[in-house]
């Protein structure tokens, strides 16, 4: 019977982790079905190791998407939460958006305490970030599939420390004018909401189209 | 068979079944046999069948063992105390609605 090698093994692992699946005890339970699967079908359909994988991992869009509910479903959420976010520590890109990210406190910061007072803008200033953090929330819960939505989650934790913070400090009369460059920082923080948004359309529309050619090319 | 509303509220029954017949098993190992039993009737998708192993688990009913085979790790299942009792109920249950089910089906003439 033919085996999987020990590098495929590890191959099949990545791609597991980059698809989304975030605890490793459930990485490695994947993994060994994977395997057994492709091993299935190398033997049953007289396919090597490429071609068995690819036409297993081309149910993979919908089986890790339903894996993800299914384990949202099982009250993980908050475990999952903070291990995406802790995760996304390792990454270059979530210092990128951190960065964007505290451009936005600092704004939030001086719309709070100036005067020492609750004004309009300090009001848009937080309601509107903290509404788009619970509906990138939200989402991310329900479909956990793409790496932007662990740094949103982080950077949600970031953001609500840094309300806290902005709160505290207006206890202590601080008083700081709102700054053009926070603003640019703010708007630079929705670009990139906006994009993350635009990536996952587009990786839908991708693994969409890369599911029909695989199949359609393996039983051509 | 997998997306059948009926095999969906049914599947953790069976799982439990198929553990109590077959001891320890992993999940690749349960969704064979589930197939084997059913001539190939009910082919549970992995994203049924992992989130009703890890619902089944969280509940108490199911305990989990972990080993090595051939350079990665395998999860196995088997019944808990908790699931033994559970088990023989739902399955009581479930009997209890198929019966149901054929003796409105049989009254209705279909």
């Amino acid at each position: 019977m033919n085996k999987v090698s020990p590098d495929q093994i590890h191959q099949i692992r990545s791609w597991l982790k980059e698809g989304g699946i975030c605890y490793k005890d459930q990485i490695e339970e994947l993994t060994d079905h994977m395997v057994l699967k492709i091993e299935a079908t190398m033997e049953e359909a007289q396919l090597d190791f490429a071609r068995a994988f690819k036409l297993v991992s081309a149910q993979t869009p919908l089986f890790q998407l339903k894996i993800a509910r299914g384990t949202a479903l099982s009250n993980q959420n908050i475990r999952g939460f903070a291990v995406q976010a802790g995760q996304s520590l390792l990454d270059w890109r979530f210092y990128l958006a951190l960065l964007l990210w505290l451009g936005l406190g600092r704004v939030c910061l001086d719309g709070l305490t100036e005067n020492n007072q609750w004004t309009v803008d300090a009001g848009i200033l937080a309601v509107l970030p903290a509404l788009t953090i619970i509906l990138v929330v939200a989402f991310s819960i329900r479909v956990r599939r793409s790496w932007y939505f662990p740094y949103m989650n982080a950077l949600s934790l970031m953001y609500l420390s840094l309300l806290f913070l902005a709160m505290g400090i207006k206890g202590f009369n601080l008083s700081i004018g709102v700054t053009e460059t926070g603003l640019l920082f703010q708007f630079a923080l929705y670009g990139y909401v906006l994009w993350a948004w635009l990536q996952v359309a587009r990786i839908r529309r991708k693994e969409a189209a890369e599911f029909y050619h695989q199949v359609k090319g393996l039983y051509a | 068979m997998s997306s059948n509303p009926l095999l969906k509220g049914s599947l953790s029954t069976l799982i439990l079944q198929l553990l109590q017949d077959g001891g320890r098993m992993y999940g690749y190992e349960i969704s064979q046999k589930l197939k084997a039993l059913s001539k190939g009737a009910i082919e549970v998708k992995e994203g049924s069948l992992y989130p009703a192993l890890h619902k089944l688990e969280a509940e108490g009913l199911l305990e989990t063992s972990t080993e090595v085979v051939d350079n990665r790790l395998r999860k196995y299942y088997k019944l808990s105390e908790k699931g033994l009792g559970v088990r023989k109920e739902r399955v009581s249950e479930l009997e209890e609605m198929i019966r149901v089910f054929q003796q409105v089906l049989k009254l209705q003439g279909i």
